[in-house]
């Protein structure tokens, strides 16, 4: 088969594209659609889950739940990070409920994909059944 | 102007990607191309769209294509409207008006083995008037009392540490610029708030009056360096 394997490097590697795509698409979104608690929290969690789509595609692989939390919990760490960079080291954003926001960024950019990685998790043993 | 532009990049891109996919769909269904090199395309297409959007849109927050370094409160008399270079984002407005400015402020304390700075700046390409050529004495002054609030700040700072040293107390740094940088905020939110963006001139005047005083008052703490003994 002339497919890429799943392996440890493989993921690191769509990890890190992955990743990429995520700041550059927030970085869209926020210049032309800043709506709140869309942005912050809706759409990085959704593009966050659609990295086992990618990966599903890529790989033909369907991650494992250790393997996807660990891929996630990178990309939300990444997402908060460029967040923090931005605000306080480009904007000057002093305010320091901007901590408070990154810390609630991480938490729902781990836990949304969870939720919808679980439910996906349901629906194809439904299908398979 | 902008809109049209806009349109034409949104239509383009639509364009080039769904050719792109249709590309892809049509060497696979032919059996002309593997996963692999579909995925190796994909991967290629996005980290060039990733580092092409992210450097582009990184404008937005500095405007490295008119770079200016950031100035000094001691050259405060020197900023004219030309030094906003910022760009303002697509969306922005001030309460519907898309003609406005902003200006961007900061202070920067550090410390050295013998010495402490506290300066205060203002970055010409993170700050942003609608037109640079205006000539508008009214705007500009507004836009330097922000710069005149940080400074008023910077100030409280320095004097705070020059006490702390006067009395032999321990400089907690980070928990001094943490207050009077919270401070800062609230007076420049208070001041838009209360001049309503220098539309309300006589608040305005009364703010500009205030600050002079309040600047003068701690003249004493106006050099940025302390020395620490």
């Amino acid at each position: 088969m002339n497919k890429p394997a799943d392996s440890n490097k493989t993921l690191v590697k769509a990890i890190a594209i992955w990743g990429l795509f995520l700041i550059a698409v927030m970085r869209i979104v926020e210049l032309f659609l800043q709506t709140g608690y869309l942005f912050y929290i809706i759409i990085p969690s959704v593009l966050i889950f659609a990295f086992l789509l990618y990966y599903l595609l890529k790989t033909n692989t369907y991650l494992k739940f250790w393997r996807f939390l660990a891929a996630i919990s990178a990309l939300s760490f990444l997402n908060s990070m460029v967040y923090l960079i931005v605000l306080v080291g480009l904007r000057n954003n002093y305010e320091f409920e901007v901590m408070q926001l990154i810390t609630v960024l991480v938490a729902t950019g781990v836990l949304i994909p969870l939720v919808l990685y679980g439910l996906t998790y349901f629906i194809k043993r439904a299908v398979r059944r | 102007m902008k809109g049209p532009i806009i349109f034409v990049a949104v239509f383009f891109g639509v364009v080039i990607i769904t050719l792109f996919i249709a590309k892809i769909v049509s060497l696979k269904k032919h059996n002309l191309v593997s996963r692999t090199g579909i995925f190796r395309v994909i991967d290629k297409f996005l980290v060039a769209f990733s580092v092409i959007v992210i450097v582009t849109t990184l404008l937005w927050d500095i405007n490295l294509l008119r770079y200016k370094k950031p100035i000094l409160h001691k050259n405060w008399s020197t900023v004219l409207l030309e030094d906003f270079r910022g760009l303002k984002r697509p969306k922005t407005n001030l309460y519907g008006e898309a003609k406005f400015a902003f200006v961007s402020t900061s202070i920067k304390v550090r410390k050295y083995q013998d010495k402490i700075s506290v300066e205060t700046f203002f970055h010409p390409c993170r700050s942003y008037v609608y037109n640079r050529k205006l000539f508008a004495n009214n705007l500009l002054s507004h836009e330097m009392y922000h710069f005149h609030i940080t400074e008023y700040c910077a100030r409280l700072i320095r004097k705070e540490i020059h006490e702390s040293i006067a009395e032999n107390r321990p400089i907690h740094l980070r928990r001094i610029k943490k207050r009077y940088i919270r401070l800062e905020r609230e007076l420049q939110y208070q001041y838009d708030d209360e001049t309503y963006h220098s539309y309300v001139h006589g608040v305005q005047l009364d703010w500009q009056e205030k600050m002079d005083s309040l600047l003068l008052t701690l003249d004493d703490y106006s050099n940025t360096i302390i020395t620490l003994k």
